[in-house]
């Protein structure tokens, strides 16, 4: 029997299922009259929250997602943020998504097909083991090495996409995030790897923490900072990855950080409450983004991410608004 | 520890002119890259005693440090700590990012963190060491203060309390007043004697501020350059320093910094 080449070759059904739902929907928008079962005249309607909660199975996958995502992402996001590691996170998210483009790549070329998110998580995780080490042995420093990554990944999606016309589209979708195809399964995997990480961390959090904000002394005392510091750095790979698969590669890194920036501006009290509130910022985006993104019609994945940075804008005016409070006190 | 790292109870009986003895190196030779900054030294910090470490900037003060504490390897020779020694490190104030949300209880917390269990990571300082700390350095009232809002005297002997709530008996410092006004400084070296010699803390410590800190320590440690470039290093009693000509060429005499 002949082999089979040409773009559908072989396809992965989870790829299959992307196309025909981004086919359905232009990659553009959350699912309201594109998604099979919700029958709304589109000309002059406009998508209500009744609609919603009444077709809620039909959004629970992706809002479930989102709120997953942004939970972990954003308890994550205070290390990525405190420790100076936001171009750590565009670098694994930019290979996450390199993954994916090269995962259609082979696919559309060779007929050789495997998971995007498999695609997605290996590079992530090759990054980061990249990435971790100290490049100063080799006459870098980190930012020389994450500038390269970033750059470099992200060229490679775009001629990745630019070779394959048919998927590009897929591709962008994916990069820029719809979250319209969350299937079981990815929520599936997205939780496996959600509770894994959440529970490695918070099981090792004074040593994180630690090691994160004063490694110097954390070593006198015993304490294996490298060993954490792989930990850590493969705990973001693998959660970036694979968010940057489920949700797209824009939200994975907005919700990585953002809501890390808006817990630093606000939290007071003991150690785990800017945790806490990226968490729950994190959440409320990756989550809340989806149905904002419903109501209005509008693209998911930028939703997701102007959702958290909103948060962090907020978080300035109520730190901005307590510095006034304090000064006009202290005057009196 | 590195393997050049020993113990110094291995040693001919861990005693020193009638004290015990923390730390001893011998021929010990550090540096970077295989490139020695210092010639070999031996060292004899006993316990209870105030080590000061005075030296320009790039002399080697800090490389010394870090190799004391197994953060370095050396180049030559050993460094070795009493079998029952736990040491600590209080690097410069400014270590310690002020972005970080975290108030100085969890700062002090820390210091119970010493090796690492992976079954049991979370285990917690007692709450009562954590204030027995504070309240030592006179900090138990900022205790739920963010670390950002604390002055750098403050800050600190926050660091300090970490290293009595720890249980740490050896505690090594990196300028630990720092940007520091003379009145902070007097207060921390007034501390750190008070530590070293009424409550038996090993103390080794690299400071710029000698005025302040000459008069409270026990022995001396300076490290600097002749004119040809060699390094020229002289550790023994404050006086047999002071009267070096080495002190007097970087200090200009007992009080001159």
């Amino acid at each position: 029997m002949a082999p089979e080449h040409g773009p559908h070759a072989h396809r992965d059904p989870e790829l299959a299922d992307i196309e025909a739902a981004l086919a359905a929907d232009g990659g553009r928008h959350a699912p309201t009259d594109h998604v099979a079962g919700l029958d709304i005249d589109t000309a002059d309607h406009h998508p209500t929250w009744e609609e919603f909660v009444d077709h809620w199975e039909l959004f629970r996958e992706p809002v479930l997602a989102g709120g997953v995502a942004g939970l972990v992402l954003g308890f994550l996001s205070v290390y990525i943020v405190l420790r100076r590691m936001v171009f750590v996170s565009a670098s694994v998210t930019q290979a996450a998504g390199f993954g994916v483009a090269a995962s259609f790549y082979l696919a559309a070329r060779t007929g050789w097909s495997f998971s995007p998110t498999w695609g997605g998580t290996a590079m992530a995780l090759v990054t980061a083991a990249l990435v971790a080490p100290d490049p100063r042995r080799l006459g870098l420093s980190r930012e020389m090495v994450l500038g390269l990554s970033f750059a470099l990944f992200s060229a490679l999606t775009v001629l990745a996409s630019a070779s394959m016309p048919q998927e590009a589209h897929a591709v962008q979708a994916i990069l820029f995030g719809t979250a319209v195809v969350v299937s079981p399964d990815d929520l599936d995997r997205l939780v496996v790897a959600a509770v894994a990480v959440m529970s490695l961390h918070l099981w090792w959090f004074r040593g994180f923490t630690f090691a994160s904000f004063d490694a110097l002394a954390a070593r006198v005392q015993g304490v294996p900072v490298r060993l954490l510091d792989l930990v850590m750095v493969v705990t973001i790979g693998v959660m970036v990855g694979e968010s940057a698969r489920t949700l797209g590669a824009l939200p994975a890194f907005a919700l990585s950080t953002m809501p890390g920036v808006a817990a630093v501006l606000v939290a007071r009290g003991p150690l785990w409450v800017p945790y806490a509130i990226a968490a729950l910022v994190g959440a409320a985006a990756g989550a809340g983004g989806y149905v904002v993104a419903f109501l209005f019609e509008l693209p998911v994945g930028a939703t997701q991410a102007t959702c958290a940075g909103v948060a962090v804008l907020a978080a300035v005016a109520l730190r901005a608004g307590g510095g006034a409070l304090a000064s006009l006190r202290a005057r009196r | 520890m590195t393997t050049d790292h020993e113990h110094a109870d291995d040693h001919a009986h861990d005693h020193h002119a009638g004290h015990a003895v923390a730390l001893r190196t011998k021929g010990l030779v550090v540096g970077h890259r295989g490139r020695a900054l210092l010639p070999p030294l031996d060292l004899v910090v006993e316990r209870g005693h105030l080590l000061l470490v005075l030296g320009r900037n790039g002399s080697g003060k800090t490389t010394l440090i870090r190799t004391l504490l197994g953060l370095l390897p050396p180049i030559a020779g050993t460094v070795a700590w009493a079998t029952d020694a736990r040491p600590a490190y209080v690097a410069q104030t400014g270590a310690l990012d002020a972005t970080v949300p975290v108030r100085a209880r969890d700062v002090v917390a820390w210091g119970a963190l010493r090796g690492w269990d992976f079954a049991r990571p979370w285990r917690r300082t007692p709450a009562a060491a954590i204030d027995d700390g504070l309240r030592a350095m006179d900090v138990a009232d900022v205790a739920r203060r963010p670390v950002r809002e604390l002055s750098g005297g403050q800050l600190q002997r926050v660091l300090f309390a970490r290293v009595l709530a720890g249980g740490a008996d050896v505690a090594v410092l990196d300028e630990p007043t720092a940007s520091m006004d003379a009145e902070g400084e007097r207060a921390v070296y007034a501390k750190l004697s008070h530590l070293a010699h009424e409550r038996g803390y090993t103390i080794v410590m690299v400071t710029h501020a000698v005025t302040a800190a000459i008069d409270r320590c026990d022995r001396v440690l300076l490290l600097d350059r002749a004119a040809d470039g060699t390094p020229d290093v002289m550790y023994g009693e404050v006086g047999d320093v002071v009267a070096s000509p080495a002190y007097t060429r970087l200090f200009g005499g007992r009080h001159g910094a």
